[in-house]
């Protein structure tokens, strides 16, 4: 059984036919519904949210389809029971692979593609740097990740003679305090001589169903990540990779009311409702909750264009005041600009 | 400086490619300059070159996205700071940032649909312009291969900006297709150069198998024969990717495949690991190779037949860019061209969907079936002119959908024709861009070949993937 067919049983066996199974085919995808973002709580899911973005619809209906084929599941299409042979499955599928303790979706899928992608080019950049190699291609056209990390090089220019083993003896740290095997990550930099290798190639050479190497590979970077966090004192280079990616700290009572609600899946219109506020003070709290706390992601309500784009309006006229930002960006809400500000603040 | 001095001072080279000074002279004399060029001749040094010895901005105008990505990659890793690259990807602050600052740029790249837009044609008419590039100018002309409709805005956006010198480059364009380029672009004093598109390295082979399933075999025995690196050209992803599959399974274990439906980031890892030679062949779609400046490619096999000679040509193109002998070798089965049948029907609207948009009147997202990208675009181009001309919209583009239909099967005959062969296959496909023929030895299947000089003589590397992770942490990032 492929590694992401044993996943979605999992999961079908979790919902225990409360939800169709397009509620998971959403939680794979991070869908930031607020019906998603309820179900990924109420039903322990969190850690799988946005684990599968690649997955489409079409492949997904395949899938289920297999798996009631196989028996592994029963039950009219949009309510399906996972059978006792299903679960000798996802057990048999999970004692091979691990149950992914460290794997953190909801927490971490807004920061885990940028520290990666951030991650991927300072190698690859300090790796040609250690060799006096001046020409190669970046392995991300990202502009934004390009900019950053011309940035990063620029401000450890003083360590430039040290980062390579800086960043090595760094790796190699998080690497062993992490539980898979090393290359799930590795094989993916470029650098100096060597090209880093797509998910397909990597799961090849380390001889892996594709799905199994993806969570493996995931798991591995939330992994990495959490290390980070975790101990940052003993890894400043990876955690400066975070700047900007992640939050840390204390809230009003009001505003801990908030989050609660929030973190039940609810929008900010019906929190408003519950609470009996104005919209407008929820807006103070999810601001006050970007600015404090280190695991609150402001995605479910800005776009990362829509942050990106608050960013360079910043950036180019250098204010942090409201109404220029305003000025310059007709199609955001005053609240979206806060919000990323709020999140810069913590930078 | 002489172009000489910047040929080598800036790019390091020490001689020109066949067709590029006379380009660049033409250009520096002031006059328009009309120029095709066979692909792999170096057609971007045509425009580089002369950006250095002019005042002003280059701005090129290109119509694939990737193309130009990877220009301005490659401008860029040459140093080459003053690049920028205007297109629908690119975010409103970035674009008006851009826009604010374009005078800071040497080379500006452009896609056609940008030159709609009143602020880019405001903000670049505040600049100078020292010349105005339209690459891959046959996809002006509806009779040209690949065309774009978008290309039909080049002509007005050039007057809009004063008539700036202008420079047209293709590696394929017929009489027919250069006149249309010549009056699209509103271009009445031209400079045309036109060089053979024989590229004499290339031999070429053709050969014709009896059933589908022999295929495969084939392949495998080829690419066990050939040096390497070579590309393999399919006509669908999924082809693309199961022989690819095939090919590792059966001991060549460095290939990978490569088409437009892969994540952006894988594709351009497989394009780095092909560039820097750890690749020994690709699987691809016609997607793979536009902007790839490989030099050593020895090899380009067809597994299937190209949708016409002008793509073939393209692709086959992609070979031996060195000077170095290279052989290219299509594989033909009886029947391949109804592939190309079925794919052009699919490019365009069918008659019951053009009749829903026109006389039915949907809107365009309500077609049923559902239209894709190109067929809108169709339709939206088309009825427009159906309206400029006053006539029917059914009517005009339902004649439009059927004349270019015919005209490509014609095209497709035109290279069944030439793979049934008859003489030599050089000199046919000379003869179609009224070249006279010429003789040299390692020409064509028919001809006469010697396949043994293409035989490799070391054997295929296998990946290296036996080290442990210490020391491939160690190799990336040399610790102490």
């Amino acid at each position: 059984m492929r590694c992401l067919e044993a996943v979605v049983l999992l999961m079908l066996d979790e919902i225990g036919g409360e939800r169709t199974p397009s509620s998971v085919f959403h939680l794979l995808k991070g869908k930031k519904s607020a019906q998603t973002i309820q179900d990924a709580h109420l039903f322990k899911l969190d850690k799988w949210f946005q684990s599968a973005p690649f997955l489409q619809m079409d492949v997904f209906d395949e899938l289920i389809r297999h798996l009631q084929e196989a028996g592994w599941l029963e039950g009219e299409r949009q309510r399906l029971f996972v059978t006792t042979k299903g679960r000798d499955e996802i057990a048999a599928a999970f004692n091979q692979t691990g149950s992914f303790p460290f794997l953190s979706g909801w927490k971490l899928a807004g920061t885990a593609p940028l520290f990666f992608s951030r991650l991927q080019l300072v190698v690859q950049v300090v790796s040609h740097l250690a060799y006096k190699d001046r020409t190669y291609y970046p392995i991300t056209r990202d502009e934004q990740v390009q900019q950053w990390v011309k940035q990063f090089i620029k401000k450890s220019a003083s360590e430039k003679d040290t980062l390579a083993s800086q960043l090595h003896q760094e790796l190699l740290s998080v690497l062993e305090q992490q539980p898979e095997h090393p290359d799930c990550l590795l094989l993916r930099f470029s650098g100096h001589g060597q090209t880093g290798k797509t998910v397909e190639q990597t799961a090849d050479i380390l001889q892996m169903e594709r799905t199994e190497y993806w969570f493996r590979f995931l798991h591995s970077l939330h992994a990495v990540i959490q290390v980070v966090m975790e101990k940052s004192e003993d890894v400043p280079l990876l955690h400066r990779l975070l700047n900007g990616i992640t939050v840390s700290v204390p809230l009003t009572d009001s505003a801990r009311k908030t989050a609660a609600y929030l973190h039940k899946g609810m929008t900010v219109d019906q929190v408003a409702a519950v609470r009996g506020l104005k919209r407008a003070t929820i807006e103070d709290h999810v601001v006050e909750l970007a600015i404090n706390d280190p695991h609150f992601s402001i995605r479910p309500f800005i776009s990362e264009q829509k942050e990106a784009a608050v960013r360079r309006a910043g950036q180019s006229n250098g204010g942090r005041q409201l109404k220029p930002l305003k000025d310059q960006l007709p199609d955001h809400s005053y609240f979206e600009i806060r919000l990323v500000l709020a999140k810069e603040s913590r930078e | 400086m002489t172009i000489e001095e910047h040929l080598y001072r800036t790019f390091g080279f020490l001689s020109f490619r066949p067709g590029q000074r006379e380009t660049i002279e033409s250009l520096l004399s002031g006059r328009h300059t009309l120029s095709m060029l066979p692909t792999g001749a170096g057609k971007s040094l045509c425009y580089q070159l002369p950006a250095y010895m002019l005042n002003g901005s280059v701005v090129v105008v290109s119509p694939l996205l990737s193309l130009m990505q990877d220009q301005v990659e490659q401008l860029k890793v040459r140093g080459e700071k003053r690049v920028i690259a205007l297109n629908s990807f690119l975010h409103y602050e970035e674009k008006n940032s851009a826009l604010m600052h374009l005078d800071h740029y040497k080379f500006i790249f452009l896609s056609p649909e940008m030159l709609r837009m009143p602020n880019v044609i405001q903000a670049l008419r505040a600049i100078s312009i020292a010349l105005f590039v339209v690459d891959e100018a046959h996809c002006i002309s509806q009779w040209g291969y690949d065309f774009r409709p978008d290309y039909g805005l080049l002509g007005k956006a050039r007057a809009a900006l004063g008539n700036p010198l202008t420079l047209a480059l293709t590696a394929t364009a017929d009489q027919k297709v250069r006149a249309d380029i010549r009056e699209k672009l509103w271009l009445d004093d031209v400079a045309e150069w036109v060089f053979s598109v024989n590229r004499p390295n290339i031999s070429i082979d053709v050969e014709l198998l009896e059933e589908p399933l022999q295929k495969r075999k084939r392949l495998l025995e080829l690419v066990q024969f050939l040096k390497i690196p070579g590309i393999i050209y399919f006509s669908g992803r999924k082809s693309a990717e199961e022989l690819a599959r095939y090919l590792q399974q059966h001991g060549i274990s460095r290939s990978a495949f490569y088409h437009g439906g892969m994540e952006a980031g894988d594709r351009l890892l497989i394009q780095h690991q092909f560039l820097n030679g750890e690749l020994d062949v690709v699987c691809a779609t016609s997607a793979f190779g536009m902007g790839i400046n490989k030099e050593n490619v020895r090899f380009v096999i067809h597994y299937h037949m190209p949708a016409q000679m002008e793509a073939y040509l393209q692709e086959i193109g992609r070979a031996g860019r060195d000077g170095e002998p290279a052989i290219s070798i299509l594989l033909y089965v009886p029947g391949d061209e109804k592939l190309h049948e079925f794919i052009a029907e699919s490019e365009f609207p069918d008659e019951e969907q053009i009749r829903q948009v026109t006389e039915g009147g949907s809107s365009l997202r309500d077609v049923h079936p559902p239209l894709s990208e190109t067929q809108e675009r169709f339709l939206v181009h088309y009825a427009k002119t159906a309206d400029d001309k006053k006539e029917s919209r059914y009517t005009f583009i339902k004649q439009i959908r059927e004349a270019l239909l015919e005209k490509k099967a014609g095209k497709r005959n035109e290279l069944k024709q030439w793979i049934e062969g008859g003489g030599c296959r050089r000199a046919a496909y000379m003869s179609i861009f009224n070249e006279k023929p010429r003789v040299q030895n390692q020409c064509c299947d028919l001809c006469g070949l010697d396949r043994s000089l293409f035989k490799k003589s070391t054997p295929t590397k296998e990946f290296s993937g036996q080290i442990s992770w210490q020391e491939r942490l160690n190799l990336l990032l040399p610790g102490n």
